[in-house]
């Protein structure tokens, strides 16, 4: 996708745009630009900008410009680790589960991921919660997602599908790096 | 019953308060739409409005007393906690930290679950859990409880979206009418930086320009005293604001009266509330949460059943007290609870008491209703009482009411029971309905006085001294006297109506026989006759005690005839539970 292609995608009125493009494409950057630009016009909601690495995370932190404090930066790990310890009960966990999920060894944070899915699928009523407190919510590097995180992306995506709970319009944006 | 919740308008659905003011606990699943308390005076129908105002407060400047806390006792916590239902317009999503919903069973906020067969679970209502904790240094501690029990701040900012207008008792409150943060009329006119533009108005008048002359100088020798001291210089005046005092709450609504601007809040308070509760519904897409105590202050009945249409037709949650009859009748549609002398909250339901309502609707404002079956014991037991209790009934806030018969009391106690409401109650024994009187028995405990078998006179007449039976007769106005001779010699087929011809033909049966003419009962040998002769018989009981003063001079009697005494432990149990519900100490014996 070229860049202007990118830029317009990204300010139609399309409820989910997936920006693919191989590497060093510039694909952070208008992600940054785009955040940045929405975000005096979405207060007071906010934007959830989810990452794989908090490495990825302090890029966008350099780039993104918000004095009002409306974009929040996350890895979709700790997201997912902050709604299993609000809802461990319902989860059958105790309440720190990120030390349970370590404990757990190399299938923890699946196991956990894939919990949270559970609930989420379950109970729409939190992603509803989520999107109505983040109407817009990028994904970077979505291909690097596990099954259980892709689940996690389209229960939010599903909870702004449907307008009546909801008067603002809401997107999600998945960027999917081609293998290239 | 239940109505559905709203999907635009904030719903408190469980309220708890325990430990606030004269409340130690209480828990209320108010309705969505209008709520109406009732209940007599110092029940705590205001504390409740109160504990709703404090926990939903658009201010952090809300100072507590040693009396907020319940007996005073400011060692312990006072917690007003409210798990309510918060959709989208108000504001849940918009605050600081993520506020994440429980799902609400209709009794409990549970966390959700996460059901066996996968696919969402539709029906399930999100909501969240605030509180307001008063603390022993007499602070407030505004607090959400997120699903995993953690505890998040309920800042102000959150409070004020949620949103409250109250129409309070404070005739002197129109802050709904200023531009105070969080108001009405800040909500709906919702200019942020307003406050800033006429801050800096003010701050370029030049004050010091209107100063008299000698004023003026006085102002230039403090110039030159700041100089001579290296203080700043150049001195001059102009409006500025200080802490707590913004300069929105000095911009007040006002309306045109006689070609004059007057601020509305110079209005009667009926004016007052009705513009303020105008403005808050005219902010749109916003339901504050409402509470209006005693609407009846300051509003003719025309405008009382107006407010009420208004209130009814609002999206947003109610609350609202009243003593106004006229009130209660224009809401036919309002969930009507009761809150009964020991601090319980029921429900009424409208249509079992509507009939009671309108014949003596002050059955419901006081502080504790006797139902009593009929006329007869409304007077005996209002002349008993006035005798055991120190103060008069009434005063004491106890109200007797006429149950209009054994099957209409009994639907009454059955709805103000279901309620789980604190009510006496004083009726027969017909040997009728036992399995439910015995489900009413268990409810009131004390206060159910029921006759071990039979009526009032049966149970009264049989005591009387036997050798002063003809002083129980005589009727003290000295209209009835004659009459009630006349239903006696009628039952003995005697023309003699004098007391000793009576006496005598009756011989042992002389009580029975008095008893059988003042409760009307049908001689056995009459029980073929025409429709007409059993009807007289029937009405015999309207010579004797089947009225209110009736009931009274029976009593009387009893007292002074020396019936009670046998009475004692049949009566006494009861007049102790009314005294007790009223907060006094038991009496050991009658002694009247």
């Amino acid at each position: 996708m070229s860049d202007s292609l990118v830029f317009a995608a990204l300010r139609s009125d399309r409820r989910l745009v997936v920006i693919e493009a191989p590497a060093g494409c510039g694909k952070t950057f208008q992600a940054a630009e785009f955040a940045c630009e929405r975000a005096s016009s979405i207060a007071p909601s906010r934007i959830l900008i989810l990452t794989h690495t908090h490495a990825a995370c302090n890029v966008f932190a350099a780039r993104i410009r918000d004095p009002r404090g409306r974009v929040e930066i996350r890895t979709i790990d700790s997201l997912i680790s902050e709604i299993a310890t609000v809802y461990h009960l319902s989860l059958g966990l105790p309440p720190d589960p990120v030390s349970w999920a370590r404990r757990m060894g190399s299938t923890g944070f699946n196991t956990l991921a894939s919990k949270v899915a559970a609930l989420l699928a379950c109970n729409p009523m939190i992603a509803t919660a989520l999107v109505q407190r983040y109407p817009l919510v990028i994904c970077d590097e979505h291909q690097d997602s596990s099954a259980e995180q892709h689940a996690i992306a389209i229960a939010l995506y599903d909870a702004g599908g449907t307008p009546s709970n909801f008067w603002r319009s809401y997107a999600t944006y998945i960027y999917h790096e081609e293998l290239c | 019953m239940s109505r559905s919740i709203s999907a635009d308008a904030a719903t408190i659905l469980r309220l708890t308060i325990t430990r606030f003011r004269g409340i130690e606990s209480l828990t209320w699943y108010p309705e969505p739409g209008l709520n109406i308390i009732l209940g007599g005076g110092d029940a705590g129908k205001t504390t409740i409005l109160d504990a709703i105002g404090l926990l939903l407060s658009p201010t952090n400047s809300t100072i507590l007393s040693e009396s907020d806390y319940w007996c005073r006792q400011i060692d312990t916590d006072f917690v007003i906690e409210a798990v309510i239902s918060l959709p989208a317009g108000t504001g849940v999503s918009e605050q600081n930290k993520m506020s994440w919903p429980w799902e609400w069973d209709g009794k409990e906020p549970q966390p959700p679950t996460i059901a066996s067969d996968p696919g969402p679970v539709s029906g399930r209502v999100p909501v969240y859990r605030v509180r307001v904790r008063g603390t022993s240094e007499f602070d407030l501690s505004y607090e959400l409880v997120q699903p995993d029990d953690n505890i998040g701040p309920f800042p102000v900012g959150f409070r004020r979206s949620i949103g409250l207008v109250r129409l309070g008792g404070d005739d002197r409150n129109d802050r709904d009418l200023r531009l105070v943060h969080g108001s009405a009329l800040d909500r709906l006119l919702s200019d942020k930086s307003l406050r800033a533009r006429l801050g800096q108005q003010f701050a370029s008048e030049d004050v010091k320009e209107r100063l008299s002359e000698s004023a003026k100088d006085t102002l230039n020798k403090l110039n030159d005293a700041f100089q001579e001291k290296a203080l700043p210089s150049s001195l001059g005046l102009s409006v500025t604001g200080s802490q707590g005092l913004s300069i929105g709450a000095l911009v007040g609504l006002t309306a045109v009266k006689r070609e004059v601007p007057l601020p509305l809040s110079s209005w009667g308070t009926g004016t007052r509330r009705l513009a303020a509760l105008t403005i808050a519904s005219s902010t749109q897409g916003e339901y504050p949460i409402t509470i209006v105590d005693e609407i009846e202050r300051g509003l003719e009945p025309y405008r009382q059943r107006s407010l009420i249409a208004a209130l009814t037709t609002s999206k947003s949650q109610v609350f609202l007290t009243t003593h106004s009859a006229t009130a209660l009748s224009t809401a036919s549609s309002a969930s009507l609870w009761y809150l009964d002398v020991s601090g319980q909250i029921g429900r009424l339901p409208n249509a079992k008491i509507a009939r009671h309502q309108a014949r003596d609707p002050e059955t419901f404002l006081a502080r504790l209703t006797i139902v009593a079956e009929g006329a007869a014991e409304v007077g005996f037991l209002s002349a008993l009482l006035e005798r055991t209790l120190e103060q008069s009934p009434k005063d004491c806030g106890l109200w007797i009411t006429d149950g209009h018969g054994h099957e209409a009391t009994l639907n009454l106690l059955e709805a103000l029971a279901e309620g789980g409401l604190k009510f006496g109650c004083f009726v027969d024994n017909e040997g009728l309905h036992s399995s439910r009187w015995s489900k009413i028995g268990t409810k009131l405990k004390g206060l159910l006085h029921r006759w071990q078998t039979g009526c009032l006179e049966e149970n009264i007449i049989p005591l009387v001294d036997p050798t002063r039976l003809e002083e129980f007769i005589t009727d003290p106005r000295g209209e009835e006297t004659g009459e009630r001779l006349r239903t006696l010699a009628i039952r003995l087929d005697s023309s003699d109506k004098d007391f000793a011809t009576i006496r005598e033909r009756a011989g042992d049966r002389m009580i029975q026989l008095i008893i059988e003419a003042a409760t009307g009962t049908l001689p056995d040998d009459k029980k073929n006759a025409d429709e007409a002769v059993k009807k007289a018989f029937r009405k015999h009981k309207e010579r004797w005690f089947k009225s209110r003063s009736g009931g009274r001079e029976l009593a009387e009697k009893a007292i002074s005839l020396n019936a009670l005494p046998n009475l004692q432990s049949q009566i006494l149990p009861f007049i102790n539970a009314v005294r007790t519900a009223l907060g006094l100490p038991e009496l050991p014996s009658l002694s009247l």
